[in-house]
């Protein structure tokens, strides 16, 4: 197995448990962390994508990974504002969403 | 194409709207400012009718590309335009040039302006992005900041239904933003290039390719809301401010099916199978009947027509089964696309008046339960008229744009010998017929058992009930001028590929 | 873009701008809202004139829109779409202005007449639509037009009216949108062609094809309530009326049958649909519908809904006359489209007038209604008439065109259907018009309004007067030009490639006179129907009869041709009607200066001679007229009117007299006109010299014998004439029994005395009426006998008399070659037996003067008449026997009962005399009768003696008049009777007198019984009540969802209950029995 190929099972192993986080738990901050680990599966597959594209490292993926945080931070940020409102207008965090 | 190059006019359609956000956001305090939004609408409308008329006017038959900072494919983010594309920017440019407007008689409160115009602003930016990439990887970056500007824009309301609406909606975005881009990382890591033309002559069936393809999928129907993946859409849509929802409706979630169409039939049809259209077919016929029936037992005004959203985007997944497989010449043409196209039209414009006649219900009543709204008619007749042209033409009677793409609809799917998708779009429409009847009979109940309203009735301005009105006048419109759209249509679309089509039908 | 390629789509618009403006209106705006109203109704018929002046000129008048590739929209003006363009156009007009009328005052107007306007303009456009996508499209424009009227109300009960309408149209939208866009796919652009387009489109499917007809016809169907897709339209009746007679009579149901006319035509074409074998399947469906819509129609209580059960029935004559196929019978279906139109609006119209005026919505508060609002029920009862298929409405035209193409179809069972659907239509019919005008009023009106002079707001009275009288135009003046007949008939040439139709022939009225003498009556009732001149007028009656009498005795030969007036008219005095209209001309005048005298203290007198006047009008027409129409025309009238007579003093006995009278007069009608339709197909023409030469197979002979049988009083068919002559006033009861019956035996000569016509039958006829006539001359004597009542005597006498008329009739069925000397004789026998039997009756009247002393004298002369009768020597009733035993002089059965006969008129007859003198002798204090009515009984014996003799038909017989062996033959049976009646006095004063009707009373006690038993309360639901149950239920299940908006909404299976299941399940096995 190459490096890259157990990086890349490893990003969607990742991605896979994330996924669970994402549908599973109840509460909405682990929701939240779940979609993030997720993203980091996801650029672990790019990330180990670019190495596999020997001999040069191909910049392109790297490229995308950057541009994923930027959308990743912006996607939390906006969620963890929605839940402060949600949770200033009443106490009760515990959300189902995302189901 | 002398003076004007066509090309160099696509960056300005996403550029145009960018720079309206800027300037929204920064002139947010100025109140007489939000008229300049209609302003900027009109201009982005202007500009969206000249693509579309050098687009048609070229003769080269095929779609235009531009490459951006001149930086080809593979590493360059192109933008390219053919005629699917061109009408979806085109009826992005005209609803929101009437969103616009409503929009500045809807939000009043200089609070709430302030906040909505560079978040819709954005939107039309993503909407316009998404319609023009020809690069996987752009195109994640235009589906984030749609979600993101949709998803801020349904929090608008600020009530905690509206909120909650926002966080499930947001959620299942990023859901299904991160699947598709799973998907796209394996298609790189196969065939090295994010371009979809190249792809598109690379992709061939194997394994990664499918994975690919279904994660794509996944990603894309949970942001489209197909069948089993549409809980969100109905608190998310019944929630937002009006306009919101009209353009949520109306033109976000089509650019995700616009994708899935993309992707399908012209970039990696060569990794789809039959059973696969079949299956999407068969998944649209269900979100008909469901989405339908669930309309007809909402007792909210608005719920109804999300629902009815649901229920209308099931008739486009029928694309996928009577398209069939094209073989490997890339390209979206032929009278099934037309039909679909024509759809996406229709119930763009319809959905919109709709919505747009809902809320303007909802603001004058105060509330939008069914059983409370006899005699709304009295207080809101060009609204409840306008909602029942935008209802007629669901239900797709003529004369309007409905009627038209159903008849083009059932045509191809005679064509197709497909015969069975006959009745989900026949039975489709009398469940329509009955979720919007039910509506419509508000019109002749009188409000007897309402009280004399003491307080104030908030009167609405008139640009309000109009706005819906003049959509509902397109819609019909829609069905008298059906040559001239498909004509469009069909620009981009190699000859070869309509030859491929008849074989494969 | 021309003119001509403009103006389709302008009478489109016309309609459709007035609306969009009306909308904007505020609701208070009345006179704008009006004026726009009436312009563009107006607009719309000049654009309409113009285009058919076009159209004329041959110029081609089409709109073409280009909506799709290869897919226009068209309209398109041709014959079919012309006919119901006007029919449209015109029927708006009227409707607007009653609408106005209607509606004044109440909310929401704007909406309504917006909407209202939306609808015809989308009638119009499927009028004019040129192929079957435009059609399409203005169908499904029309259901969502025609919603908001439905529902205008906003009652619950018109929400749900409003729901199933939905409910069932949207269907039939669907199923007829499938079927278009499959056969688009199948066979391109689907433009209408006079011969179908499809026969011409190689390599289609016939079971594809076959299949998208059904889809289409379902679809289609639904509108035009096709059973089982009917449930709708009585549903619908909860809106306002004006929309009832708009969805009724043009735009919705017409809509619907438009359609399948333009589908089997123009899209498959006749021949092509036969040869798929689709046509019969649809006319056994619209059969089917016809006999069902009407039998529910007879159980409605509910005005409307009533009317809309005939709907449901008459528009399916429509799609029949279409599917038998066949030039003949698609006139009939085409006619009936227009036809029905103005019937049925009219009928709305008078509901609605009832409804708004009085407060009536229902058949049992109908009672005397007639009398409060004259016009309005007069243009209801014409129009319903009509509907029943009385000539000379309109709906009988298409109804005889029907049947004639029914039998060139060889579709006899059609014929079955039509009998059954008139009978069930005057079932339904027939007594809501008795409760409008012979019964009193019951109470005070549910909620009556007054406006001013009228009966009712003008705007409410005029709309239906006006298509009353344009529906009895069309059927009056249906050969004339521009009629729908003459355009329907060009339809049909076209469809079957007929070329050029025979020239018009020109008028010609060589004999004014005769003219005269049917319309001098007929006026003069028309006067009477307006009060200021009622009370002057009445007093004229006997000297219209006076043309008549001048025609007859006179020289009149020469024809009167009016091609233009019913299927082109024919009145001509030949020599058998000469004799006829002799007698009736003087019967009817001396009746009328009788009836001067006996009602001269009856209030009702000027409604008596209403009546009397149309009979006489209609006796004189049926003798005169020569061609078929005419003749059936002037004979329903005759029949009809006399039933005015014979109800007149509205006893308990005389409303059930007339009952009877009512029931067998259907019946004969509908017999007849079974055979005339059978006879003018076989002769193919409706002249009835043609008509009496065609040959004639059984059933003929066994119609025409029943139904003019009826009249003449024919053993076993006899049953109304002694309940029914008796109970009229008595000059009445003279003319019933003196000339009217005679109507029985002149269709007989007129029809059925040509030899070479009766070659071809299996069964002899003649020996049939032979014994059915000596039967009936035998056992009525048995029966009179026994009266108690001297005018049920003379009418069992009649029955006799006519008895031995037919007896001779049958002899000349029997022998042919006996025809020269027994048409003579028989006419002899009735001109005598009319004069006679009229003295007698008015003899009955004579009983006070003949108690009082001084008028000894009067008895002989009353003997007289009862003498001839009887055949004494030198009497023309010895002429009349002399007559008749000289022309059956071979037939050894007749010479042997003939003197049987004769000693029972002469039993009769001294039976007669001495009841006569019974009342006499009770007679306390003589009236003070005045002594006119001396005049006409005296008048009456003069001819009786002369012109019997003076006849030229006599001149044969005179000298066998002389011979001893006749006059011991005269002699001998009138003794004979005479001392038979001596020895049995004693007994017949106390034998019970045989009721009435004799065997018609047990047959009526068991159905009494069975009608009780039926309705005993034990059974709770009688089988079509079930049914009614059933569907309520199924209604309710349809839409139980959406009536609780507010509790929580229902499961599925509540919204897909039964119509939309059986809907998919039955496309679905369509679908999979193609593609299998």
């Amino acid at each position: 197995m190459t490096q890259d190929l157990f990086y890349s099972i490893c990003g969607i192993a990742l991605f896979g448990i994330g996924l669970y986080g994402l549908l599973i738990p109840p509460h909405i901050l682990q929701k939240i962390l779940a979609v993030n680990v997720m993203g980091t599966g996801v650029f672990m597959v790019l990330i180990a994508t670019a190495q596999s594209r020997a001999p040069a490292i191909d910049p392109v993926p790297h490229a995308m990974v950057l541009t994923g945080i930027v959308v990743a931070v912006a996607g939390t940020a906006l969620a963890l504002s929605l839940v402060c409102r949600i949770y200033a207008l009443s106490d009760d965090t515990e959300q189902d969403a995302g189901r | 194409m002398s003076g004007l190059s066509l090309p160099a006019l696509l960056p300005w359609l996403v550029g145009l709207p960018l720079l309206a956000a800027a300037a929204s956001f920064a002139g947010q305090r100025w109140v007489a400012g939000r008229w300049l939004n209609a302003v900027g609408a009109a201009a982005q409308l202007a500009l969206a009718v000249l693509v579309l008329w050098l687009l048609a006017a070229g003769d080269s038959g095929l779609g235009q590309r531009y490459t951006l900072g001149g930086w080809g494919a593979p590493l360059g983010i192109d933008l390219y335009i053919d005629g699917f594309a061109g009408l979806m920017i085109a009826i992005t440019a005209a609803l929101g040039f009437v969103l616009s407007l409503y929009s500045c008689s809807y939000f009043t409160e200089p609070d709430q302006a302030a906040r909505f115009w560079p978040l819709w602003w954005l939107l039309m930016v993503a909407l316009n992005a998404v319609f023009l990439a020809a690069d996987a990887f752009n195109i994640y970056v235009t589906l984030e900041i749609l979600g993101l500007a949709a998803v801020a824009l349904v929090a608008l309301q600020g009530g905690r239904p509206a909120l909650q609406a926002a966080l499930r909606y947001l959620l299942v975005g990023l859901l299904g933003s991160l699947c598709y881009l799973l998907g796209v990382a394996l298609l790189y890591r196969a065939y090295g290039t994010l371009d979809l033309a190249q792809l598109g002559q690379l992709v061939h069936a194997a394994p990664l390719s499918w994975a690919a393809l279904g994660l794509i999928t996944v990603g894309l129907l949970l942001k489209t809301a197909l069948l089993p993946l549409h809980f969100w859409l109905p608190p998310a849509h019944a929630n937002a401010p009006a306009p919101v929802s009209a353009a949520l409706s109306a033109l976000v979630v089509k650019a995700s099916f616009y994708l899935l169409a993309r992707f399908w039939l012209e970039t990696l049809s060569a990794a789809t199978t039959a059973q696969g259209l079949q299956v999407l077919g068969v998944l649209g016929a269900a979100a008909v009947l469901v989405g339908s029936i669930q309309a007809i037992r909402a007792q909210r005004l608005k719920l109804i027509v999300a629902y009815s959203t649901v229920a209308q985007l099931g008739y486009l997944f029928l694309l996928f089964p009577l398209f069939g497989r094209p073989s490997d010449t890339a390209g979206l043409g032929g009278a099934v696309v037309d039909a679909v196209a024509y759809f996406i039209i229709a119930h763009a414009c319809a959905k919109a008046a709709m919505f747009l006649a809902a809320g303007n219900i909802q603001r004058a009543a105060g509330h939008d339960d069914i059983s409370r709204l006899h005699g709304i008619a009295r207080r809101q007749p060009l609204s409840l008229f306008a909602f029942a042209i935008a209802g007629a033409s669901l239900i797709g009677l003529p004369p309007s744009g409905g009627f038209v793409a159903k008849w083009l609809l059932l045509n191809a799917a005679i064509d197709a010998g497909q015969w069975w998708w006959l009745i989900t779009v026949i039975a489709g429409g009398l469940l329509a017929a009955v979720y919007v009847f039910r509506v419509l009979n508000l019109a002749f109940t009188d409000s007897a058992e309402q009280p004399p309203a003491a307080e104030a009735q908030p009167v609405l301005p008139r640009l309000l009930p109009l706005g819906a009105f003049a959509l509902a006048i397109i819609t019909v419109l829609l069905g008298f001028n059906a040559l001239w759209v498909l004509e469009v249509l069909d620009i981009g679309v190699p000859p070869l590929q309509l030859a491929a089509d008849g074989e494969a039908l | 873009m021309n003119w001509n390629s403009l103006l389709p789509l302008l009478i489109v618009l016309s309609a459709l701008v007035p609306g969009l403006i009306i909308f904007c209106l505020d609701e208070s705006r009345r006179t704008l809202r009006t004026t726009l109203n009436i312009c563009g109704a107006l607009t719309t018929l000049v654009l309409i004139g113009i285009m058919v002046s076009g159209v004329y000129q041959g110029d081609l008048v089409e709109t073409r829109l280009p909506l799709l590739p290869d897919m226009d929209i068209v309209l398109h003006a041709d014959a079919l779409s012309l006919l119901f363009v006007s029919l449209s156009g015109l029927l708006w007009l009227v409707t607007t202005v009653y609408a106005i009328g209607y509606l004044e005052d109440s909310p929401n107007r704007s909406r309504f007449f917006g909407f209202f306007s939306f609808c015809v303009s989308a009638t119009l456009g499927i009028a004019l639509a040129g192929n079957l996508i435009t059609f399409l499209i203005f169908y499904e424009l029309l259901t969502l037009t025609t919603y908001p009227l439905v529902v205008h109300r906003g009652t619950a009960k018109s929400l749900r009216a409003g729901r199933i309408y939905l409910l069932y149209t949207m269907i039939g939208g669907a199923l007829l949108l499938g079927g278009v866009v499959w056969l688009k796919s199948l066979a391109g652009a689907l433009d209408f062609t006079a011969n179908g387009m499809l026969a011409d489109l190689p390599h289609l499917e016939r079971g594809q094809l076959q299949i998208i007809f059904a889809l289409l016809i379902a679809g289609l169907g639904v509108k035009a309530a096709l059973v089982p897709l009917h449930g709708w339209l009585p549903v619908a009746m909860a809106a306002p009326a004006p929309v009832s007679a708009l969805l009724h009579a043009v735009a919705v149901v017409k809509a619907g049958a438009f359609g399948i006319v333009r589908v089997v035509y123009d899209v498959y074409g006749i021949d092509f649909a036969r040869e798929l074998n689709v046509t019969p399947v649809l006319a056994a469906i619209a059969a089917v519908t016809i006999v069902y819509g009407s039998l529910r129609a007879l159980f409605q209580d509910d005005l409307k809904k009533r009317l809309a059960y005939s709907t449901v029935s008459q528009v399916s004559y429509i799609a029949l006359g279409t599917a038998i196929a066949g030039p003949v019978a698609t006139i009939g279906g085409i006619v009936h489209l227009v036809h029905q139109g103005l019937m049925k609006i009219t009928l709305f119209f008078g509901a609605g007038n009832l409804a708004e005026t009085l407060g009536i919505h229902k058949v049992s508060e109908m009672d005397g209604v007639g009398r409060r609002m004259p016009w309005t029920m007069v243009a209801f009862t014409l129009a319903a008439l009509g509907m029943i298929g009385m000539p000379p409405v309109a709906g009988f035209v298409s109804k005889w065109y029907l049947g004639v193409g029914a039998m060139e179809a060889d579709a006899f069972w059609v014929i079955l259907v039509l009998a059954a659907s008139s009978l069930l239509n005057a079932a339904y019919f027939l007594p809501l018009l008795f409760r409008a005008w012979f019964k009193p009023q019951r109470g005070t009106w549910p909620a009556e309004r007054r406006f001013g002079a009228w009966e009712t707001h003008w705007m409410l009275l005029l709309p239906p007067l006006i298509t009353m009288l344009v529906a009895l135009g069309v059927g009056v003046f249906a050969g004339g030009f521009a009629s729908p007949l003459t355009w329907t008939t060009l339809i049909a040439a076209r469809e079957y490639g007929l070329g050029a139709l025979p020239a018009v022939t020109p008028g010609l009225l060589q004999v004014p006179l005769l003219w005269a003498a049917i319309l001098a009556p007929l006026l003069l009732a028309a006067a009477l129907a307006f009060p200021r001149l009622r009370r002057r007028c009445w007093y004229w009656a006997p000297w219209t009869a006076l043309p008549a009498l001048a025609a007859a005795v006179w020289s009149s030969e020469g024809q009167n041709l009016l091609p233009w007036l019913f299927f082109g008219s024919i009145v001509e005095l030949d020599s058998v009607g000469r004799v006829f209209l002799l007698l009736a001309a003087v019967l009817w005048l001396t009746a009328a200066l009788y009836a001067r005298e006996y009602l001269r203290d009856d209030p009702q007198k000027e409604r008596f001679f209403l009546f009397f006047l149309l009979a006489m009008g209609g006796n004189f027409g049926l003798i005169l007229s020569l061609d078929a129409f005419g003749f059936i025309t002037f004979f329903t009238l005759m029949s009809l009117a006399a039933y005015g007579l014979v109800v007149h003093t509205g006893t308990r006995e005389a409303l059930r007299a007339g009952k009877t009278y009512m029931q067998w007069v259907i019946i004969g009608e509908v017999l007849l006109f079974a055979g005339f339709t059978w006879l003018a197909y076989s002769a193919g023409s409706s002249e009835i010299r043609a008509l009496a030469a065609a040959p004639h197979n059984d059933w003929i002979f066994g119609l025409l014998i029943a139904g003019f049988g009826i009249k003449a009083g024919l053993l076993s068919m006899h049953v109304w004439l002694p309940r029914a002559h008796p109970v009229a006033p008595i000059p009445a009861s003279a003319v019933l029994s003196g000339v009217m019956v005679k109507a029985g035996l002149l269709g007989w000569l007129r029809f059925m005395s040509d030899g070479d016509a009766a070659a071809a039958t299996a069964i002899d006829w003649g020996t049939v009426l032979l014994w059915l006539g000596l039967g009936g001359a035998v056992l009525a004597v048995l029966a009179g006998v026994v009266q108690r009542n001297p005018k049920t005597l003379l009418a069992y006498s009649t029955i006799s008399q006519m008895g031995i008329i037919a007896a001779g009739f049958g002899a000349g069925l029997l022998r042919p070659e006996l025809w020269p000397l027994l048409v003579p004789a028989l006419l002899v026998y009735a001109l005598h037996h009319g004069l006679a039997k009229g003295a007698l009756f008015f003899s009955v009247g004579l009983t006070a003067q003949l108690a009082a002393p001084q008028r000894r004298w009067l008895w002989v002369a009353v003997a007289l008449p009862a003498l001839a009768l009887a055949g004494l020597p030198f009497t023309s009733g010895a002429l009349a026997k002399v007559a008749l035993k000289t022309a059956v002089a071979d037939l050894a059965v007749l010479t042997a009962v003939l003197p049987v006969t004769a000693i029972g008129t002469a039993l009769l007859m001294i039976r007669f005399m001495d009841l006569l003198r019974q009342g006499v002798a009770e007679q306390k204090a003589p009236g003070a009768v005045g002594g006119f009515l001396l005049l006409p009984f005296m008048m009456l014996l003069l001819p009786l003696a002369g012109a019997a003799f003076l006849l030229p038909e006599a001149q044969v017989f005179l000298p066998a008049l002389t011979v001893p062996s006749t006059l011991w033959t005269a002699v001998w049976p009138a003794a004979v009777g005479v001392a038979v009646y001596l020895v049995c006095r004693a007994l017949l004063q106390k034998t019970a007198p045989l009721p009435a009707g004799d065997i018609i009373v047990p047959v009526e006690a068991a159905l009494l019984y069975w009608r009780r038993w039926w309705r005993r309360p034990a059974r709770p639901a009688p089988a079509l009540g079930g049914y009614r149950q059933l569907q309520q239920q199924f209604a309710r299940l349809a839409t139980a969802g959406a009536d609780r908006s507010d509790g929580p909404s229902l499961p599925l299976q509540v919204y897909w209950s039964n119509p939309g299941l059986v809907f998919i399940v039955v496309l679905f096995a369509l679908l999979a029995v193609t593609f299998s």
